[in-house]
């Protein structure tokens, strides 16, 4: 750990001393940020080491083939992979040029380092304006980096989320920011919200319902039960990040409720989960994992709701008698709150 | 007596005023370079939002007086809103509909909707109002929230011959994107279609363009966008161009093998050969008389 701060130290310091005489230098602040990248073994905030990917390839990224390879930096680097754009139109627009000598500086890589808290060897997905432009497997820790290289100047808007050991996922966790030309922005301290789930969709009134989930290792969970009174209870998560809270029902009121969590570390503190929803009744009624389930945004049936999804429910926009999937809000058409319905619902 | 008339009149009154203001969780407005400029120049109006909860979705309308201000441009590569439902375009004379999504939502100030670039025609105010607005919270349901819009007007003056104009320069491709194949019994009968959807940040998205195979011509699209070949055994081509003419061109793969008999190339080939080794065959028995 203190060899990392030295090396990001001194890393820092190169590139503060030597801004004056090379617009490179921002660059190398990432090398920095992955102390273990090289020795060949996928470390804490690693996608990849050397020749060890893994078990990633192409495919698992998102593209239909092609060869996956490593970059010093320890990120997976899909350029050879198929189906992604051709190098032909772009390359940065002509700064090759034969024979000049090479004294002009090559313009830096427009980069933005996440680096945060999910779940232990949990799945992170990143988002770029909607679209996932990059996944990564946090360390058994829970941290995670990752790195999206190849952006222009201009407004974003990024979104993370985390899909835990039974492939619940998060809420997403999103926010704008401005991208500057030729500087790499770092966005640390991302606490992705616990994962939650219930083992019932109704509880007899007086029985245990089971709340659970997944975050940080050994952090304290907040769980929130909402009813005319908010009962808040907090549980520590065990090493794996797991958390189950057994809550009576008897302190319940007939009807339905909600519940929500949240985790803190160090002082840090995650924002709410997904809210979930069960009914005090007079039967008990288990209920699937949310994984399990379709999202009802979800119109072709991927477990995913994305691009495809936005695409057929705007084929049906303004257009007579919509199919029941793609008017979620279920009054006849498909206008703005189903889209809306959906943007809460995206997983890119 | 009176001083205690007056006070109540004024408690009663800041209170009544008080309650009846209603309570604004975002706001809409228009920002205006200028609020004076001569005829024949161009500026740029910004339709800003501002919101203390998490929206995903923003409609409206832009009205405009078309005797006096014209459209030059419309700018939506640096907006908060990620996929449009309704990209911002001209309705009708002197009416821009805008209207779109962004998945997880936003908050905070100063958001850029999108932006116009007007030139200015005729004297006299110009008021560029919107209508129709209605944004909705992140919150599953599409819940509409109390919306307060600020319009803008412009004052035109008589122009003198040294105009200014709005320029943009863009020498950045859009960025890259994937293209995906799907069907769906609910759109297009079930039949193939291609989904793809990209970004530019400087100028925005002009059009996409589409071809199917390796020869033929692009033709102007829109996703999702129903393959005319749905075999799948051709290459797709997508040519994404923005609104400064830079082009990013993305291809898919064929998704099936092209039956060998319809591979018209390998037949050129073959034909090539075997008549190549006609007369190769043809030269060496001349040549062994």
């Amino acid at each position: 750990m203190k060899s990392s701060h030295l090396l990001f130290s001194i890393a820092l310091c190169l590139a503060v001393f030597s801004l004056p005489f090379s617009v490179l230098a921002i660059t190398v602040e990432i090398t920095a940020t992955v102390p273990g990248c090289g020795d060949g073994v996928i470390g804490s905030g690693e996608q990849c080491d050397g020749s060890n990917l893994g078990g990633a390839s192409c495919t698992s990224q998102g593209f239909s083939g092609g060869t996956l390879s490593c970059t010093s930096a320890c990120t997976f680097n899909t350029s050879q992979c198929t189906s992604a754009p051709p190098p032909s139109g772009g390359g940065g627009g002509g700064g090759g040029g034969g024979g000049g000598g090479g004294s002009s500086p090559s313009i830096p890589d427009t980069n933005v380092v996440f680096t945060g808290r999910a779940y232990p060897l949990s799945r992170v997905s990143i988002l770029k304006d909607g679209q996932v432009v990059v996944t990564t497997i946090a360390g058994p820790d829970s941290n995670f980096t990752a790195t999206i290289s190849g952006l222009s100047a201009g407004n974003y808007t990024f979104a993370v989320y985390g899909e835990d050991k039974n492939n619940i996922r998060s809420s997403l966790f999103t926010f704008p920011i401005y991208i500057t030309s030729g500087v790499t922005t770092k966005i640390g301290g991302i606490f992705i919200a616990p994962t939650i789930a219930v083992d019932k969709s109704e509880v007899k009134r007086g029985d245990n319902i089971a709340i659970f989930g997944q975050s940080t290792p050994t952090s304290e969970i907040t769980i929130s039960v909402n009813s005319e009174e908010e009962f808040f209870v907090k549980k520590m998560s065990d090493a794996s990040g797991a958390y189950l809270l057994n809550f009576d029902t008897s302190v319940l009121e007939m009807g339905q409720h909600n519940t929500k969590s949240k985790v803190a570390l160090n002082g840090e503190i995650s924002s709410f989960s997904k809210v979930i929803g069960f009914a005090v009744g007079t039967k008990n009624v288990l209920t699937q994992l949310p994984e399990k389930t379709v999202s009802k945004a979800d119109l072709n049936g991927d477990k995913r709701v994305n691009l495809v999804d936005f695409s057929i429910a705007a084929y049906w926009y303004k257009r007579a008698d919509p199919p029941a999937s793609s008017d979620l809000n279920k009054d006849g058409k498909v206008d703005l709150i189903d889209f809306s319905i959906m943007a809460f619902y995206w997983t890119g | 007596m009176n001083i205690f008339i007056k006070t109540s009149s004024v408690f009663l009154l800041s209170l009544a005023l008080f309650v009846a203001t209603p309570v604004f969780a975002a706001e809409i407005r228009l920002d205006a370079q200028k609020s004076e400029i001569n005829s024949g120049e161009q500026f740029l109006v910004d339709i800003i939002i501002h919101s203390e909860e998490s929206l995903n979705a923003v409609e409206g309308r832009l009205i405009f007086p078309a005797d006096k201000l014209l459209i030059k441009e419309i700018r939506d590569g640096n907006s908060i809103i990620n996929f449009w439902v309704e990209k911002p375009r001209l309705e009708a004379s002197g009416v821009i509909l805008f209207s779109g999504i962004t998945p997880g939502g936003f908050s905070g100030a100063n958001n850029n909707i999108f932006s116009v670039v007007f030139e200015a025609k005729n004297t006299g105010i110009a008021s560029v109002a919107l209508q129709n607005t209605k944004a909705l919270k992140n919150d599953g349901l599409g819940t509409e929230t109390a919306l307060l819009t600020r319009d803008t007007a412009v004052s035109i003056k008589s122009g003198d011959s040294n105009v200014r104009k709005e320029t943009l320069t863009d020498a950045e491709l859009p960025e890259d994107f994937n293209l995906t194949i799907e069907s769906d019994p609910n759109i297009f009968d079930g039949k193939y279609f291609l989904v793809f959807a990209t970004q530019d940040k400087i100028s925005g998205i002009a059009n996409y363009k589409v071809r199917e195979g390796e020869w033929g011509w692009f033709r102007v699209a829109e996703s999702p966008y129903l393959l005319k070949h749905q075999s799948l055994d051709r290459k797709i081509f997508v040519k994404a161009i923005d609104k400064v003419g830079n082009e990013r061109i993305t291809i898919l793969n064929a998704q099936h093998q092209v039956p060998w008999y319809r591979q018209y190339a390998m037949f050129g080939i073959i034909l090539v050969v075997v008549v190549l080794g006609f007369l190769l065959k043809k030269l060496c028995t001349r040549f062994s008389k």
